[in-house]
């Protein structure tokens, strides 16, 4: 069977392993509430690691990755950016998904040909936590320019008194 | 012999599951991007506050004064016996946690100590360990503790990780205000001398010139010239307000915010406008410019100190009544204390709007007013004539501010206006609006620019809702009636959802608004070309 196939065959079970797996990294009693409480709104944490997970694993099993996963990979990364972690812990969730999926083909792995596939399947796993990476750097230099950006704002009328800004809106 | 290397394999056996710490062992852990610098002795000096000097959180020793257990726990003993709902508070949680997960800090941080119920915990247990039979018995064992350094850090750094926006007390079966358990460990933190120079720099500046910014009056006057310039190009209308004159029928009070930052001068550009072409007989003043009440995030004291001002500023002008311009503390302080604090206020009279004759009887004791009161009353009378076309360009979405929706019950107002004056508005998901409004993240002095991180994880779970309406709707504009919402959610949405931009209501009425002998309008209150006019 095609390395594809097996994977969505084990969709379900890889999702919700490699869910648990992201959830572990938290403290338990915020692990149980990212478990139990399905409301998007209610739990906005949950919803963005679930749909990224989800996104990820459509990307890697050359499922149709659209814009809408895409924006949910950008978001994950936007809230490990700003989370109490190490840029390390940020992207470490999709290194997950390696281990998960060599146990849960372990049977199956070592057949010759559905090994060669396995190792650029882990290669993609490797470049999607390189793409994680920059987005964890890209949303953390966001964080700065923000900051910059507030103290223009806030002093947008001395600013303009200074010439700094257009002092009128002709001139704008 | 070399020391042994560890195999790959090893290497790659990261354990991430964090270690079980007991929560009342009192960990300060004061991090980078949570903390928001200490208050500049200056500050405290100038309004006569405890303990100045130069300190900085991350510092081992906060140099405290050597009594400061004492002061702490008397300081403590004396709001039990003053506050009732204080002590209920302190007494009644059954740690149901249903408050849990309300908390927007909660839900973006993943600190179970910022659910509301363990962060007050934080005080109670302090309060069990030195006010209670059982506490002082059984010490841990009934969830007492020490008050130690270490305590008194934790309980300082949650502190400051609440914005007070009470959405964790409208699912308290128990009704308990878990923000005025955080208001009163504010308190007294602040008999230590700790608070922050976000918040004890506009104490100050609101105690000595009269708004939180330090303006002159000459920079309100001109500031407001400068607003003045623009409604001109917008419009061709000179308008011509008074400051400071004696005798007006009404004094109007705004967030000083809006009169120096963006996007705030547009919503306070939507003021002048209104009131010009009301010909309403008001005047703005330079001595109290300032709505905003800062001092209410140090002590009830101060806040009442401050609050006096515009009284203070009412009396001398003789105005009749006075009316609030957008905000959100300054109304929540308006609204729940000065009437306790300093009323009746029977040297004005009962609010009557000048236009329509209606008379605000929920305001006959304050005799304060609110603005999305005023106008949505003009617009109910059909006084405004109003253009929603030259809104078409937004898509809105509104952002109940906490304060005003849960202080004040201020719901249907401002989206009569939104709605009378843009065709296309999207209300975001029921459970983050209205009374559940979830916050911005950065009210009660929290929106520094330090603590950044903090304020983005806080913002979260509201971010998430705009970008529901977005997804759905299109929504490109997050309308509001606060000056703190106006000036953070604006970084809020610029990471979470870009594309979405920030007003004030008055803002977008400003735009509607059709104004005798105006000039035909082709440019926004931004000087953004309006639908239709762009090439003009």
């Amino acid at each position: 069977m095609a390395l594809n196939n097996l994977l969505k065959e084990k969709e379900a079970v890889i999702l919700k392993r490699w869910f648990d797996a992201i959830l572990e990294t938290y403290a338990p009693e915020t692990a149980n509430q990212l478990r139990q409480v399905h409301d998007p709104f209610a739990n906005p944490a949950s919803q963005s690691i679930r749909q990224c997970i989800e996104g990820i694993f459509r990307k890697i099993t050359g499922q149709i990755f659209t814009e809408k996963d895409s924006l949910s990979l950008e978001n994950m990364l936007k809230l490990r950016a700003i989370q109490d972690i190490t840029p390390s812990q940020a992207v470490s969730f999709v290194f997950f998904l390696k281990m998960i999926i060599r146990d849960e083909l372990k049977n199956e792995a070592y057949s010759a040909a559905l090994y060669n596939k396995l190792l650029s399947l882990e290669s993609e796993i490797d470049e999607t936590a390189l793409l994680c990476f920059d987005l964890y750097v890209k949303h953390r230099q966001k964080i700065y320019e923000l900051k910059s950006e507030e103290i223009k704002r806030a002093a947008f009328m001395l600013l303009r008194k200074s010439n700094q800004q257009p002092c009128s809106m002709e001139e704008r | 012999m070399p020391p042994k290397l560890p195999k790959p394999e090893e290497l790659a056996n990261v354990n991430y599951k964090p270690p079980k710490k007991w929560w009342q062992k009192g960990t300060a852990e004061i991090k980078e991007g949570f903390w928001c610098f200490g208050s500049r002795p200056k500050y405290l000096q100038a309004v006569d506050m405890p303990n100045p000097r130069e300190w900085k959180p991350t510092d081992e020793d906060w140099k405290l004064p050597d009594n400061w257990r004492e002061i702490f726990l008397e300081g403590m003993a004396e709001r039990l016996q003053k506050y009732r709902s204080f002590h209920l508070f302190m007494d009644i949680c059954v740690r149901c946690g249903a408050c849990a997960d309300k908390c927007h800090f909660y839900l973006g941080t993943g600190d179970p100590k910022n659910m509301p119920v363990l962060r007050a915990e934080l005080l109670r247990s302090v309060y069990r360990k030195y006010f209670t039979p059982s506490g002082k018995l059984l010490g841990k064992i009934a969830g007492a503790r020490e008050l130690t350094p270490d305590v008194l850090k934790e309980i300082w750094t949650y502190a400051f990780q609440c914005t007070e926006c009470r959405r964790c007390s409208v699912f308290c079966p128990y009704g308990i205000d878990t923000a005025e358990i955080t208001i009163i460990a504010r308190e007294l933190l602040n008999l230590l001398g700790l608070n922050t120079d976000w918040i004890m720099g506009p104490v100050a500046n609101s105690y000595r010139t009269g708004n939180h910014l330090g303006l002159e009056p000459h920079t309100i006057k001109s500031n407001i010239d400068f607003m003045l310039d623009d409604i001109e190009t917008v419009t061709g209308i000179k308008v011509e307000p008074s400051f400071n004159r004696k005798g007006a029928e009404i004094l109007f009070v705004t967030p000083s915010g809006d009169l120096f930052g963006e996007p705030g001068i547009y919503t306070c550009m939507g003021y002048l406008m209104l009131f010009h072409e009301l010909g309403l007989d008001y005047t703005w003043s330079t001595m109290a410019a300032e709505g905003g009440n800062f001092g209410f995030f140090t002590s009830n004291d101060m806040a009442k100190k401050l609050a006096y001002k515009i009284y203070s500023e009412a009396k001398r002008l003789k105005v009749k009544w006075i009316l609030g311009g957008e905000c959100g503390h300054m109304w929540r302080v308006w609204n729940q204390y000065f009437d306790t604090w300093h009323g009746p206020a029977d040297f004005l009279e009962a609010p009557v709007s000048p236009i329509t004759g209606t008379r605000f009887e929920n305001a006959k004791g304050s005799k304060l007013v609110h603005i999305a009161e005023f106008t949505s009353d003009l617009i109910r009378h059909k006084k405004l004539s109003l253009d929603p076309t030259r809104n078409d360009h937004l898509q809105v979405t509104f952002h109940d501010s906490c304060n005003t929706a849960r202080g004040m019950g201020i719901f249907e107002e401002p989206r009569y206006i939104i709605n009378n004056t843009c065709n296309h508005f999207y209300e975001m998901p029921e459970n983050t609006i209205r009374e559940k409004t979830f916050c911005c993240g950065s009210g009660s002095g929290l929106n520094a620019g330090e603590n950044m991180e903090q304020r983005m994880r806080g913002g979260f779970p509201r971010a998430n809702a705009v970008q529901y309406v977005k997804e759905r709707h299109g929504v490109n504009m997050l309308a509001n009636i606060c000056a703190i919402d106006r000036a953070t959610l604006k970084p809020l949405m610029d990471y979470w959802v870009p594309g979405v931009n920030v007003a004030g209501v008055h803002e977008l009425l400003g735009n509607a608004l059709i104004m005798k002998g105006e000039k035909e309008r082709v440019i926004d209150l931004r000087g953004e070309p309006l639908p239709g006019k762009e090439g003009a």
